[in-house]
């Protein structure tokens, strides 16, 4: 059964209980939810944020390394006082500012193999915002392998994608891509706004999964190109020989 | 015949633009896919084509928005659209 809501919850999420079909259930499921979101930098970040003011009911953030002045341009839940600082410890303080119902696991590593179990054991779903294609593809595995659901969030330069993965019923991310684009640079052109417009789409994918409202984007991509205003859904496919989730 | 090539991800970077109306001799989307490789230099090649030149896998393919399957390549017609897009993963 989810929590009940206090009445002082019931003031705080009110507009948002208006929304046709989510009412008082389904912020009652959000505030018994957990989910992962890694990493939580320019695209992340928005998903953390909105994810804590929408009532989740706990953040694990997995995010390491200290803030860099290149971070602030999109990093929204990093602040110029903390510069060479823990990013970690900006974000979970920034958090808890904002919404201080919200439990906040904060981990300052990034994904690893060595973590990633454990990461994903903690939560009933994950948001994929991490920049390396390693990172991606781990939470993809252990995901499928404890069979929760994925939001991918991904964007370049004004461009975007965003997709939802159900173990077992779409495709994973390695159905979609089964090899480490060659590629791939660790740096890359982003304005802040196109990071969150792919954030914020993944948290309202999420929001619609825990609280069983609308359709999502599970077997979809949602490709935006804010240069040229282009959007649209594409198709996805299983791969039957998928190595990830083949046998699923 | 003419093509209008949409270039999406990295692409576009190597390319300099989003899209272009291209015209080309062969319907045969491989052919297309290295004339734009022998066109747009080395970067943009390695993004679409693996050493053998065969397709790289993390490429995907959409004809008149439609994705195709890469084992599977339709011939080309005319005024169709060629979409090519690439993984991407910032954050």
């Amino acid at each position: 059964m989810p929590p009940e809501l206090t009445s002082e919850e019931r003031a705080v999420y009110e507009w948002q209980m208006w929304s046709r079909g989510f009412g008082e259930e389904g912020q009652r499921r959000l505030k018994g939810a957990a989910a992962l979101v890694s990493r939580c930098g320019g695209l992340g970040g928005p998903v953390a944020q909105e994810l804590a003011a929408a009532g989740i009911g706990k953040l694990v953030i997995a995010h390491g390394g200290n803030l860099k002045p290149s971070d602030l341009n999109r990093q929204i839940l990093m602040t110029h006082d903390w510069i060479g600082k823990p990013r970690i410890e900006s974000i979970t303080r920034r958090l808890g500012e904002l919404n201080p119902r919200c439990e906040v696991t904060g981990v300052p590593e990034n994904v690893t193999e060595e973590n990633v179990e454990q990461l994903v054991e903690q939560v009933d779903i994950v948001f994929d915002c991490a920049p390396l294609f390693n990172e991606r593809f781990l939470m993809n595995q252990e995901c499928v392998r404890q069979g929760k659901p994925l939001v991918e969030c991904a964007m370049f330069d004004m461009e975007g994608q965003v997709t939802v993965i159900i173990p077992g019923q779409t495709p994973c991310l390695s159905c979609i891509y089964p090899e480490m684009p060659p590629a791939w640079k660790r740096q890359f052109p982003v304005f802040g706004a196109v990071s969150a417009t792919a954030g914020c789409i993944g948290v309202m994918e999420g929001i619609k999964i825990l609280s069983g409202i609308g359709p999502s984007l599970a077997g979809q991509m949602l490709y935006y190109d804010l240069r040229t205003m282009n959007m649209q859904k594409i198709p996805l496919q299983r791969r039957p020989d998928c190595a990830v989730c083949g046998g699923v | 015949m003419t093509l209008t090539v949409n270039y999406l991800g990295q692409l576009r970077n190597f390319a300099g633009v989003e899209s272009e109306s291209r015209d080309v001799e062969s319907g045969d989307v491989m052919d297309v896919i290295r004339s734009l490789g022998d066109a747009y230099g080395e970067d943009f090649a390695r993004v679409l084509l693996a050493d053998d030149g065969s397709l790289r896998p993390s490429v995907m393919i959409l004809v008149n928005d439609n994705p195709v399957q890469k084992d599977a390549l339709p011939a080309l017609n005319d005024g169709d659209r060629l979409t090519l897009m690439t993984a991407i993963a910032g954050g």
